[in-house]
Formats: structure tokens, C-alpha cells, sequence
């Protein structure tokens, strides 16, 4: 075709000149695909024809800015790596007619000039980075690196003034620890000569040697020190000491940390952090171990206590009391001492109770199992009549709760029912009152299989959903690769097949013909489908890439009715909220 | 060649006026106008800001660079073998060393200008408010004038004999500047908003003319207590024009002035891309029709120029955008486009001794338009001898047999 487009253009320089004007229109296309083929095309003819370098020199401005981006405002246009490419292949282009052509065109020199000294355009190396770009991002580097170094050095500072204080802490609370504790060793060597006596099997009353007694010291990691007058002061000096390293000293400490990490401290600075951190941590841990037993006797002049510390082993000071079961309210004893106090309600309760008592044949272990067995559902209404089978039987022992429940002995306020008599009680009532409702919610499973599908960034959807994925449609099976399996994804293009049919065109003229008035059904729509796909034309579609997830929710998100109706729903909240609270007030009121 | 030897013989039988084949062939000369190989280059950041090439002789150009520097170039000796890049080869540059930079203008010049009758002195205004008058020979100022209002534009009268005042577009009045006292002595008032442009009559030495952004063009004469002359209308007086446009030269700020060769005419640009025409005497619009031209430059002076080819065949040579738009003065026709630069051209300058034109861009450097020789489609620009073999090659088809 080219071959064709030159032989053309050989004839006569009218065909240039046309050529040149046909593929200025091209290149202005919208379409970075489209202005490629063309600059290649440019390519070809420049260096052939004379006239055709002598009209292209005369727009290179033009030129310059459709196929280089060297107006910001207008850049290429998409997709984004076809233009890339179309910008370096046309800066090396530039640069070779330069040095070919350079000599005897003016225009093209300066233009060439232009790109090296204004638009700093490296020739040599063919990678275009704006200036601009290159400058914001040293600017950005330098300011950084001069921020870290003003953080260091306020940190470095900030440790010199006030890394004593916390070391002080941790040494102080240790020392007040080590006073009011004695150290493990002592503890051990206390006790191991009571244990070395225990092992004579004689002083033990014990048989034989092997037998084992086993000491368990886990009990013992919770230390007890026992509060005297005299250590007094050592504990309350160690807890301002915990409080100000709990509060004050570990999360500075930590501040530091995470500044020396982020800035790019010296090792050793953040060595030292991190050990001072430890350290006081360990303190602190230490510290928290130490149970405080208020002595009663330690106002009394305790001489046994002033000597030492105790430091008495595990024990259970606080006994868990039984905690006394409700009995379950079937006793006959009890209801019978509650009838005294209880309310009419329950009488109809009781003699049902009594019936149930006096039936015999009923074994009690039987019955026992057989109430583990039941489910337990909570007393109502129904409870209270089920076993009536018959609705008149049903109908007086409702009637005579209902007139125990309203005898209030009142002139004018008496139960409907009352006066009324048996016909009083509607069916529907009680209906009401035998049946139960019970909403069924059904059981809580959780969704186990995720949506699979495959993203772009080459892993697979992690959407757990029960039934549709909102980026990816209905949730299918899918094999480790997502792949769908099975039968599944022909179900798309079946239903595609239906809707097809239901458009068929014949079918659709008879419908037309059918419907009243001016209808016209989806042909239309169809056919302009069609042709723009035709158009394309082998181009890569730039609408393809606007069809994402995203752009499809922002279309529902933000669509103007959507917009309106949550606004208003809003509003009228607002509104409600509004007028609950200043509705009465009458300088409101009037809004 | 006919046609120039009946003009010939024309001028020897006395039927045509001599003047006239000069014309027909500067005409025939700048209707070939060409890039140069010669250029003034830059280095990129810096470029011309004004320029100007003295009328005396026509040979030395002064340019006034962004840098600060103010640079003089002889435009007869085009040396292209020394001086680098083939540029212009310079005569002096001031503020390139050290001590001078002390006397050199705190920000940009916005104007430059030789003194109209002497190549001794020339005047620069720039940003900072000041105007100073350089000793060319002792390359150093002779005097500053403190003005305290960012400058656009200066201009000195072409033609005065009995003053000599500099008037400078200084906010939204005009100074004028006594080279003689070296102070201010009056100021005009009456534009409402920033003055771009002024420019002193060539046919009477106490009009002046000046564009500002308040879309208006005054005429002024400074003997008077009224001082307005006219307000340029371009309706006319139409009273069915909107409220607004009563009185306004354009709608758009007016950045450059033009008087025509006998200061009986006045064009006016402004950035509503429109050209106007107007009779000084009467202060009537013209209307005569140029198109629409581009005019981007907002806020900032540019620089029209002219080729004085008396009532018949005066060019108007007009920057817009990239372009040098050369237009007819008096009909508004179209003659040509120059393209070249690859930014805003700031201003331009005609040498009517070479027929040569200078235009300045924004960021690049200053190009040189020379006539090309006649009949010369496809041979080699006229000084271009050194490259001749392999250049007239370059300018053939080249077109491959396989094809």
C-alpha cells in the first residue's frame, strides 16, 4: 500500500501536497495508534520528496506538538504506550534529519535546536524526561534529606536533655525492687537445706526413695510483699516510678524509636533505643509481677514484721462463693408458698400444674429424661392453654382468666368480655392467643469459596460473596488458575442466545405491527452497535479501558437521581433530627 | 527581468516618479523573504526582550536580553567564519563583567531605543521603574530617572526638534522624561488601566499616541492642559454599540501601536486579535479589514514594525503567536506568513537598507529574514556558498526506482 501511496506521489507534486494535507488530518486524530502509522508514513515521504519536507518544515511547530508533546496542554493521546513510543521513535527521527537534512533546512535546525535547548531533550539518550519533572523530583529529594537531618538532630538532642530521666527510672524501679525483694538465689539457698531434709526418707515418715515429692514453683511467679510502715516509702517511690515509665518514659522512648527508624538514625543511636526500650520494659514487667498485700497489723508495731520482708507463698485469698442456683419454679412446694403473693395470672397455671401432678403412671425418671430431651422455649401465652383441645373447653378457661384477670370490681371499667359473654371471644382472638410465633431466621453459614475470577495483576479475585461478585458478576466455579469450570460459562452466552431470540427481527416487526401507535423495538440501538465496532478498524478500542469496574460504579454512584434520592434522604433526616429537638422552640418553628 | 526594465525605461522617459523602482524592487524583495543562516542564539533560558536598530545608518541592532545584558550587533559584516554559530558579529556587550553590574537595571528591560538622531546615546526602561540614558561609547549610564511604577514601554520623539522628551507607559498614566533636566516633567492621566504601548507622531513632535489595557487608544497633545487630542472609537460614535464599547479602541488590552509613514494613520493590535486603522487627523476608525490575527501576549508590550513604502505599499509587519503576520497598511491584505520561531514572537525590526527583518522570540533566539534570490525555488539561499554542493543535493527528490 505504501509502495502504491509513492509511486502516486512520484508523478506529480500536486499528489505531495494533497498527501500532505490528507495526513495532517491523520495526524490529528485522537488516536495515538493512528497518529504512529502516520508519522511513519511522514517518514517515508520526508525523506524522499522535497516539497513535502518544505510543507511539513513550514507546520513543524504543529508537527512537533502532535507526534513530541512539546505542548503540555495538549498531550498525546491514549493508549499510553503507543504514544510513548510514538514520542521517542519521533525524537530520533528529528534527530537524524537534522544531521541529514540539517544543512540545507533552516527551519528544521532550529526546530532541533529548540527541542535540545528550550524543551531539554536529550538526543543522545532517548528517554524524554521533562525537565520540569527531573527538577521537582530533586527538589522533593533535597527537602527530605533536609527534613531527616533537622528530625535527627532535634532527636538527638531531645536524647541528650532527657535519656538520664528514663535510665534513672529503670534503675530506680530495679533498686526498689531489689530492697523489697530478696533475690531468687537467697530464696533458693533458704530452701534447699529444708529440702535436703526432706530427702532422709526417716524425718519424712516416708518408706522409700522413690517416692517424689514435686514442689510446684509456677504459683510462685506472682510475688506477694507484704506492706509495712517501714517499706512504705521504697513502694511508693517505685510506683511513681512504674506510673512516669508507663506513662511518660515508654512512649517516648518508642517516639524515638520510630523517628531514628524512619529518618535513617546512626546504628548505634537506634541500638541504644532499642536496649534503653527493652531494659525498661523488663522493669516495668518486673514490677507488675509484684503483688502489694495491705498488712492490717502494719499501723500496730508489728516487731516480727519490722525485721524483713515476707515473702509468703501462693495462696487463694478470695475464695469463689457457690453461686446458688434458682430452683426451677415446677417444684409444687414453692408455687404453692408463691400463691400467696402472686397474682390471679397464675392460677389457671397452677391447676394446670396439679392436673399434671396428679396424673399417675408417670415414672419420675422418666420424666426426667424425657425433659432433658425437650426444647425449651420461652413461657408464653399458648403455654398456658395448650393442652385444651376443644374450643369450648378452651373458651372458658380463657373466660374465667380474662374475669379474674379484670375483676377490678369497678362500675364502668369492666372487661369487655364480661359483659359481653361467651360470644365475646372471637375466634380470631384465639387463635391468637394458642398459637406462638416463632421467626425463622434460619442458621448462619459463612461463605467459604471466594470469587476467583482473574485480576489484571495477574492473582485472583479474594471476593468471598454468596451468590455475585460486584466486579465480577455471578460467583461460578473456578479452577485454580480462574478459569471457570464446567458448564458455567456457557450460561452467559445461552442467555445471551435467549435475549438474541427475543430480538429476532421478525419478531419484533410483528410486535410492532401488533403494538398501538409508533413503537420501535431495539433494532435501532443494534444496528449503531454494529457500526462501531466496524470502525475500529484493527485500532485498539480507547473505550475498552474506560469499561472498568470502577468507571461502572462511579456511573450508579454518582448518577444524578441516585445523588437526588440519597440527598434527600438526608435532608429529610435531617430535618426529623431537627425538628425532635428544636420543634417545639418557637423561634425554630418558624424555619 | 521585463518588468524591471520597462520601470527602467519608465525612469529614464520621466513617466514614473524615480522613487518607484526603488519600490517595486524592495517590494519584489521582501515579498521573498527567507530564514537566514544567520541568527542571534541565546542560550536557551535567556532571550531578546526589545531591540532595535538605529535609524541614522541602519546598521547597528541593539538588543536588550532577559539576562540583563544589553548587546550591540553590527548588521552590515555578517561574519560568519569568527563569531560563533553564524550570528551577527557583536560590537559590545554591557553586563557580562562584574563592575558593570552595577549599573545594569535591577530586573527585564522592557524597551530599548536609540537615540533617533545620534548613534551616541540610546535609552533603556525596564521593570524595576527606572529609565536610563547610556553614553554608547563610555558603555555606562549618563543618567537614571527613578520612575517607581513598573515600566511597559518608552518611546523618544523621531522627529523633535524643540523637545526632547522620553514618554514612559508607567502604570495607568504616562510619564514624561527630560533627557535634557533628566526628570520627569509632566504626567498624563486619563487611562483607566495599565499602559502598554505609547508612541510619539512622526509628523507632528507634540502628538503622542498610547495603548493600555483599559482597551482604549488616546492621542495626546502635551502642549495642551487637556492633553487628550482623541479618544480613538471604534464605533465611531455608533451609540448602538453596548454601553461598555463606548469609547474603546477594542475590545481587548491594546499592546501595540503603529504609525504610518506620514503619521497620518494609526494602527492599533490589541488582544481581541483584531488590527485597527485610524485616522489621526479626525480620530475616526478606518475600518479596514485585516482579519482575524492571533494575539496571545497579554499584559506585555509587542513590537509592530514597517516597511515605509509610502501610500501604496507599506507593510505592516505584525507578530502574532509564532508567526509574522505581513499585511498590507493600508488594505489589509494578506501578503505572507513568516514561520519560524517555536515560541511567541516578542517583537520584530526592518532594515530598509538590506531589506532585512529581525524578530525576537520568547524563548529562543533572534532570526534573520533575508530576501532570497529571485527565481530561486530550488537552489541555494543567497549567502549560503560554503555549503553549496551538498545542500543543493539535500534540496532534491530523492525518489527511490523500486517505487
Amino acid at each position: 500500500k505504501l509502495k502504491r501511496l509513492k509511486q502516486i506521489c512520484k508523478k506529480n507534486n500536486d499528489f505531495v501536497k494533497h498527501a500532505f494535507h490528507l495526513l495532517k488530518l491523520q495526524l490529528k486524530e485522537e488516536h495515538a495508534e493512528v497518529r504512529y502509522s502516520t508519522f511513519q508514513i511522514i517518514g517515508e515521504l520526508f525523506v524522499r520528496s522535497h516539497l513535502f519536507r518544505t510543507l511539513l518544515l513550514d507546520q513543524f511547530q504543529e508537527f512537533m506538538d502532535l507526534t513530541m508533546e512539546t505542548d503540555f496542554e495538549n498531550p498525546l493521546p491514549p493508549p499510553k504506550q503507543v504514544a510513548e513510543k510514538l514520542k521517542l521513535e519521533s525524537l530520533a527521527a528529528v534527530k537524524e534529519w537534522n544531521a541529514k537534512y540539517g544543512v540545507a533546512y533552516k527551519k528544521l535546525q532550529l526546530g532541533f535546536d529548540f527541542l535540545k535547548g528550550v524543551k531539554k531533550i536529550n538526543f543522545d539518550r532517548p528517554q524524554p524526561v521533562p525537565a520540569q519533572v527531573q527538577q521537582v523530583a530533586e527538589v522533593q529529594l533535597s527537602r527530605k534529606k533536609i527534613i531527616a537531618g533537622q528530625r535527627l538532630d532535634k532527636l538527638e538532642k531531645e536524647m541528650e536533655k532527657t535519656m538520664w530521666e528514663v535510665v534513672n527510672c529503670s534503675v530506680e524501679i530495679k533498686s526498689c525492687l531489689d530492697l523489697l525483694i530478696p533475690t531468687f538465689n537467697n530464696d533458693e539457698n533458704n530452701k534447699e537445706p529444708e529440702n535436703t531434709d526432706s530427702v532422709t526418707p526417716r524425718d519424712t515418715g516416708l518408706f522409700d526413695r522413690d517416692y517424689k515429692i514435686e514442689l510446684n514453683l509456677n504459683e510462685v511467679s506472682s510475688v506477694k510483699v507484704m506492706e509495712t510502715t517501714d517499706n512504705v516509702p521504697i513502694l511508693e517511690r517505685a510506683k511513681d516510678c512504674h506510673r512516669s515509665a508507663n506513662r511518660l518514659f515508654i512512649p517516648r522512648v518508642k517516639r524515638w524509636l520510630a523517628t531514628a527508624v524512619k529518618y535513617g538514625a546512626p546504628q548505634e543511636t537506634v541500638k541504644q533505643l532499642i536496649d534503653i526500650k527493652l531494659e525498661l520494659e523488663r522493669t516495668v514487667e518486673k514490677y507488675k509481677e509484684v503483688h502489694l498485700l495491705k498488712d492490717s497489723t502494719a499501723d500496730g508495731s508489728d516487731s516480727d514484721c519490722d525485721d524483713f520482708e515476707e515473702v509468703p507463698t501462693a495462696q487463694c485469698f478470695v475464695e469463689p462463693l457457690p453461686i446458688l442456683q434458682p430452683q426451677p419454679s415446677t417444684s409444687h412446694k414453692q408455687t404453692s408458698n408463691k400463691e400467696d403473693d402472686t397474682t390471679t395470672k397464675k392460677k389457671p397455671l397452677n391447676k394446670i400444674m396439679k392436673k399434671i401432678k396428679s396424673e399417675p403412671g408417670v415414672k419420675k425418671d422418666a420424666a426426667k429424661s424425657l425433659l432433658e430431651g425437650a426444647p425449651v422455649v420461652p413461657y408464653g401465652r399458648d403455654l398456658l392453654v395448650w393442652d385444651k383441645e376443644k374450643m369450648d373447653e378452651l373458651r372458658e378457661t380463657v373466660k374465667m382468666g380474662t374475669a379474674q384477670e379484670y375483676d377490678v370490681g369497678h362500675r364502668f371499667w369492666t372487661g369487655t368480655s364480661a359483659s359481653e359473654g361467651d360470644s365475646g371471644i372471637s375466634d380470631a382472638a384465639l387463635n391468637s392467643i394458642t398459637s406462638r410465633t416463632i421467626e425463622f431466621s434460619g442458621d448462619f453459614k459463612p461463605v467459604t469459596r471466594s470469587c476467583k475470577a482473574p485480576l489484571p495483576n495477574g492473582k485472583l479475585c479474594p471476593r468471598q460473596d454468596r451468590y455475585k461478585c460486584p466486579f465480577h458478576g455471578k460467583i461460578i466455579d473456578r479452577d485454580a488458575c480462574g478459569v471457570p469450570v464446567g458448564g458455567n460459562p456457557d450460561q452467559p452466552s445461552t442467555s445471551a442466545a435467549v435475549d438474541n431470540s427475543w430480538q429476532d427481527s421478525d419478531f419484533l416487526r410483528d410486535l410492532e405491527s401488533n403494538l398501538p401507535g409508533n413503537v420501535k423495538l431495539g433494532s435501532k440501538k443494534d444496528g449503531k452497535k454494529k457500526g462501531k465496532k466496524r470502525d475500529l478498524n484493527g485500532l485498539s478500542d480507547l473505550n475498552a479501558s474506560k469499561n472498568t469496574s470502577r468507571s461502572r460504579l462511579v456511573k450508579k454512584v454518582f448518577n444524578p437521581s441516585s445523588i437526588k434520592r440519597v440527598s434527600e434522604k438526608l435532608d429529610s433526616l435531617d430535618a426529623k433530627r431537627n425538628f425532635d429537638k428544636f420543634g417545639n422552640n418557637f423561634n425554630y418553628a418558624l424555619n | 527581468m521585463s518588468y524591471c526594465t520597462t520601470l527602467h525605461s519608465d525612469r529614464s522617459l520621466g513617466t514614473r516618479n524615480p522613487r518607484w523602482l526603488c519600490r517595486s524592487i524592495e517590494l519584489g524583495r521582501i515579498l521573498r523573504l527567507t530564514l537566514s543562516e544567520t541568527r542571534i542564539q541565546c542560550i536557551p533560558p535567556n532571550s531578546i526582550s526589545a531591540m532595535d536598530l538605529e535609524k541614522t545608518e541602519c546598521r547597528y541592532l541593539i538588543c536588550a536580553g532577559s539576562d540583563k545584558k544589553i548587546t550591540i550587533y553590527d548588521t552590515w559584516k555578517l561574519a560568519r567564519d569568527e563569531s560563533s554559530q553564524g550570528g551577527l558579529p557583536k560590537i559590545a556587550t554591557i553586563g557580562s563583567k562584574t563592575r558593570q553590574k552595577k549599573y545594569m537595571h535591577k530586573s527585564t528591560m522592557s524597551s530599548i531605543q536609540w537615540y533617533p538622531h545620534d548613534t551616541g546615546i540610546f535609552v533603556t526602561s525596564a521593570f524595576d521603574g527606572t529609565i536610563k540614558i547610556w553614553d554608547t561609547n563610555r558603555l555606562r549610564p549618563a543618567e537614571t530617572l527613578e520612575i517607581n511604577c513598573v515600566i511597559h514601554n518608552h518611546h523618544l520623539s523621531p522627529i523633535s526638534t524643540q523637545h526632547s522628551l522620553i514618554a514612559a507607559a508607567s502604570a495607568d498614566h504616562i510619564r514624561l522624561a527630560d533627557i535634557r533636566s533628566s526628570a520627569t516633567s509632566h504626567t498624563l492621566k486619563g487611562h483607566r488601566d495599565t499602559v502598554l504601548c505609547v508612541k510619539w507622531s512622526p509628523k507632528d513632535e507634540y502628538v503622542l499616541a498610547s495603548g493600555s489595557e483599559d482597551n482604549r487608544v488616546l492621542l495626546w497633545d502635551v502642549r495642551q492642559a487637556k492633553a487628550v487630542l482623541h479618544n480613538l472609537d471604534q464605533h465611531n460614535g455608533d451609540t448602538t454599540a453596548s454601553s461598555a464599547a463606548v469609547g474603546t479602541a477594542h475590545t481587548g488590552s491594546v499592546n501595540s501601536i503603529l504609525f504610518s509613514e506620514d503619521g497620518r494613520y494609526l494602527l492599533t493590535f490589541a488582544t481581541d486579535q483584531r488590527l485597527h486603522l485610524w485616522n489621526t487627523d479626525t480620530g475616526k476608525n478606518t475600518l479596514v479589514n485585516y482579519g482575524r490575527i492571533d494575539n496571545p501576549s497579554k499584559h506585555r508590550y509587542l513590537g509592530m514594525t514597517l516597511y515605509k513604502g509610502g501610500a501604496t505599499s507599506s507593510i505592516a509587519f505584525v507578530p502574532s503567536g509564532r508567526q509574522i503576520n505581513m499585511l498590507d497598511f493600508y488594505t489589509g491584505a494578506h501578503l505572507r506568513r513568516l514561520a519560524g520561531h517555536f515560541s511567541d514572537v516578542r517583537c520584530c525590526e526592518y532594515n530598509p537598507y538590506r531589506q532585512e527583518l529581525y524578530s525576537a522570540g520568547q524563548t529562543s533566539n533572534v532570526l534573520i529574514w533575508s530576501p532570497a534570490e529571485p527565481d530561486s525555488e530550488a537552489t541555494v539561499p543567497s549567502n549560503g556558498q560554503n555549503l553549496a554542493p551538498t545542500a543543493s543535493s539535500l534540496l532534491l527528490d530523492n525518489w527511490s526506482d523500486s517505487d
